[in-house]
């Protein structure tokens, strides 16, 4: 008996031995032969083995929260999201200007409160539903009158909706309460605007977190939670048919082991790199490294109503934030001149921050009499600040302890620091900003909210209230762009914030991948992406 | 025998109990609150606190372990927050990857473990114990991230040997029957995908296996070392029994017993997730899950998680038991000593 068993173990070792060699002494060749493995053991009857499949391998930091973009709000989710479905309208590919997309010219009435759309004919669904002013209707109330709870991005993308009129077959209305002109940015987001499939969703009691279905490039096969989303080619779709016949969103926890999976060839793009390790990726030949722009904010916030403006200017006068951003970012984060990042409307070069002047500051403040402030910041690294919460923190308290100011400096995990945040027992908070839609409003508007856990620095200021409330209902040009530049020049005299730094979008696919870019608002899009 | 593993059981009924009030209370009032991790930055203070009573997480902390007992004993773990699919699907869309793992690595560190224990223990003193010992000294030193990405860098990167991510290659297509890919690759009936699985669960499986196999190479060390002093070794070898029975019929199975409860017990560690061997690998298990269920106040699937682990330990422990039983028939179970 032993001997028969020792014999089938050494027969099963001896087979996957042979069968391991011959697959992993090249990664792209075995990748290419695994790929017909794929699909060959997948759809046998549909495809022929002499085709060549080409699969696009995307190594992502996290899995997906969910495939139904009204229910998530996590990048991770929208790598793949963005693949399947499609909004009325989409982003230019490097810029947040809006072009047609499901909607193929849309009007604005005079007053500004309605947006009719002309849609698309011909367009359908993956699962063969058409799309069309009914499908549109159901996706708008489905996030309005139907709203849950549980839809993130609900009141963000919708929430000046007061209705959704159905005028014929292929043209929609939709009616805002109030002027609105972030609204057109709106409807090309990956959270809340994307449109689903009604059909779909009726028959999955509501919610697409599983069985996603849209009208995209690519069509949803298979999610293997913490491995794998895999999605492959609609054939049927409407415009420029995808590049590759498969993309696989692969999920990657480890950075390290994120690079190491790069460089051996076992994924094609990777996002969201430390900078530490840009300097080892640029000297690996098969491998390109990409900078671009984020859309985002790294800010220090003052408690506006703990410490009054002479204070908070006196403070922000004794932080060399040039010194502060090269020293800790690596030169991939830019000073931050404004709040507002400079691709974006609004953004205005004149606007001036409160200047470096340590003498200044250690006079003022000792003027003053003010010796310590209260400091919270978070342990973790987020999408706008690399270098972690903490390491900032304690960089801009060694400014403070050089004017006489000590810092008594907590530190919380993300989740924690929230809930410390609404708790308000604090002068001094750091935070940050990744933009939702590419409009000044969604940046400036922080100012002006009364969720103190969006408004961290509880600045409530009429004049500037006052900005932000024309600044909305102004038409997108000049005139608008001038009322965002003033606000930020307001802001900066009145010292509500210390803007740091921009962070830069770090990403690199290996050298035979063609057509990638990564979006200035942190999301992908693949459908012409190219793996020669 | 049966009235004992009956009566051990129904242990498990009190520490289920025990398990999931300490997890239940602690949760509620250490971890941060949900909603804000749920319904993300835009969600206001009215959204939050209606989420949080369609959860019914305002109700008394009494209602609410009632709720979740109740539901739990008619096999509804509830859905978890943040996904909003059902907990028993999430955890087992993950667990079989755990298993799978966790028994590739206890078998390696087992026969490994075992081997070097007995080698250095036999060869006391000499320059081959003192080898053996320096690499247990080093599994036991060693961190699992870092060991994790030198292999990765060893044999992925510079050797080209091995897969270092995952449980398969991203593009191979398989369908999930079980959730574990070691049987559903064999379930497939194409041998390349069986292999592909195999071959990608040597660099973790070695990784995960490398602390516990200096555990119980250490452990057989000195339990070898013990029993060889014995006089039933002396009398064995006196009888002038080949060293080689001596040591594998008589010293070795003798030794066993402290080895098996080490391994029992690190093989329930191991079912419990290896957070860092499937963040490094990419290896699609629970440990990982479980600790970011944790980092988002995921209430539902860290509670049933951890009674899970619990219901783990418990019953291994039994087995680990059982098998003393087995190994030395001096131990009987269920009877009264005379």
């Amino acid at each position: 008996m032993k001997k028969v068993l020792c014999g089938v173990v050494a027969a099963m070792m001896a087979v996957s031995l042979m069968a391991g060699c011959g697959g992993s002494n090249d990664s792209s060749n075995k990748n290419d032969s695994s790929s017909q493995n794929a699909l060959s053991s997948k759809n046998d009857s549909s495809s022929s083995s002499s085709e060549k499949v080409t699969s696009l391998i995307y190594g992502s930091g996290a899995d997906p929260r969910g495939l139904d973009t009204a229910l998530v709000d996590d990048n991770e989710s929208a790598k793949a999201t963005m693949q399947i479905y499609e909004c009325l309208l989409k982003y230019k590919d490097d810029s947040t200007e809006v072009e047609p997309c499901l909607a193929e010219s849309w009007d604005i009435s005079e007053d500004g409160l309605t947006y009719t759309f002309k849609l698309r004919q011909g367009v359908k669904f993956h699962d063969g539903t058409d799309f069309n002013a009914e499908a549109v209707k159901f996706n708008v109330d489905r996030q309005t009158v139907n709203k849950t709870d549980d839809m993130p991005y609900a009141d963000f993308v919708f929430g000046t909706v007061s209705e959704c009129k159905v005028i014929d077959d292929y043209t929609v209305a939709i009616v805002l309460k109030q002027k609105n002109t972030a609204f057109l940015a709106n409807m090309a987001m990956c959270f809340g605007a994307p449109i689903v499939s009604p059909t779909a969703c009726k028959e999955n009691g509501g919610s697409l977190m599983k069985n996603p279905v849209g009208t995209g490039p690519y069509k949803f096969v298979s999610w293997s939670k913490d491995d794998r989303v895999v999605l492959e080619k609609f054939e049927d779709y409407w415009g420029e048919k995808g590049k590759c016949d498969q993309i696989i969103i692969k999920t990657i926890p480890d950075a390290s082991a994120k690079i190491n999976a790069l460089t051996t060839g076992e994924v094609d793009i990777i996002d969201g790199i430390d900078t530490t390790m840009v300097e080892q990726l640029n000297a690996d030949t098969n491998v390109t490294v990409d900078l671009t722009d984020g859309m985002n904010i790294n800010y220090m916030a003052y408690n506006t109503t703990r410490l009054d403006k002479e204070t908070r200017v006196a403070l922000s006068q004794s932080v060399n934030v040039d010194e502060l951003v090269n020293s800790l970012y690596d030169g991939y984060a830019s000073k931050a001149t404004t709040i507002l990042p400079t691709f974006l409307p609004g953004y205005s070069e004149d606007v001036a921050q409160v200047a470096y002047d340590a003498d200044a500051a250690k006079k003022t403040l000792a003027d003053k009499g003010v010796t310590e402030v209260k400091v919270i910041t978070y342990s973790n690294d987020r999408p706008y600040n690399t270098a972690t919460g903490k390491t900032l923190a304690e960089a801009v308290i060694g400014y403070f302890d050089k004017v006489g100011v000590k810092a008594d400096v907590s530190t919380f995990d993300w989740t924690t620091y929230k809930d410390k945040i609404i708790a308000g027992d604090y002068d001094i908070c750091f935070y940050g900003w990744n933009g939702d839609n590419g409009d000044p409003d969604n940046f400036l508007n922080l100012l002006s909210d009364d969720d103190p856990s969006m408004n961290v620095a509880r600045f409530n200021d009429d004049k500037f209230n006052e900005y932000i409330t024309t600044g909305i209902a102004t038409a997108a040009g000049d005139e608008r762009n001038a009322i965002y530049a003033e606000a930020e020049q307001y802001v900066a005299d009145e010292a509500a914030w210390l803007p740091i730094s921009h962070q830069q979008n770090i990403t690199a696919c290996r050298t035979n991948i063609k057509g990638f870019k990564y979006h200035p608002t942190a999301t992908v899009y693949l459908a012409k992406v190219e793996k020669e | 025998m049966l009235k004992y593993i009956v009566k051990r059981l129904l242990m498990l009924i009190p520490v289920l109990i025990g398990v999931s009030i300490i997890v239940f209370v602690l949760l509620r009032v250490f971890a941060a609150d949900p909603a804000s991790v749920v319904l993300g930055e835009h969600a206001d203070a009215a959204a939050m606190e209606s989420w949080r009573d369609s959860q019914g997480l305002n109700d008394p902390i009494i209602k609410q372990y009632w709720d979740f007992v109740t539901g739990a004993v008619q096999g509804d773990f509830g859905e978890s927050y943040y996904t909003q699919t059902s907990v028993f699907t999430e955890i087992m869309s993950r667990f079989p990857a755990t298993i799978e793992l966790a028994i590739a690595a206890i078998i390696i560190a087992s026969v490994l473990g075992i081997v070097i224990g007995v080698i250095t223990a036999v060869k006391k003193n000499t320059i081959v114990d003192n080898l053996g010992m320096f690499v247990s000294l080093i599994g036991i030193s060693v961190p699992i991230f870092w060991l994790g990405v030198m292999l990765q860098i060893l044999f992925g990167k510079t050797l080209g040997w091995l897969p270092i991510q995952g449980a398969s290659d991203a593009d191979i297509l398989f369908d999930k029957v079980t959730g574990s890919y070691f049987l559903d690759s064999l379930i497939s009936g194409d041998i390349s995908n069986f292999t592909n699985v195999l071959w990608h669960m040597i660099l973790p499986a070695f990784t995960l296996a490398f602390y516990t196999m200096a555990i119980v190479s250490r452990m057989t060390r000195s339990s070898m070392l013990d029993t060889l002093n014995q006089d039933y070794i002396r009398t064995a070898r006196a009888k002038g029994l080949a060293e080689g029975r001596v040591i594998r019929h008589h010293a070795l199975r003798n030794a066993l017993m402290p080895i098996v409860t080490v391994i029992g017990l690190q093989f329930g560690s191991l079912l419990g997730g290896a957070v860092l061997t499937e963040t490094v690998y990419g290896w699609p298990g629970m440990g990982k899950y479980l600790v970011e269920c944790v980092q988002k106040s995921d209430f539902p699937v860290v509670q049933s998680a951890v009674l899970l682990i619990a219901v783990i330990f418990v019953v291994l422990n039994l087995l680990v038991d059982l098998l003393y039983a087995f190994l030395d028939p001096r131990i009987k179970y269920g009877r009264k000593e005379a």
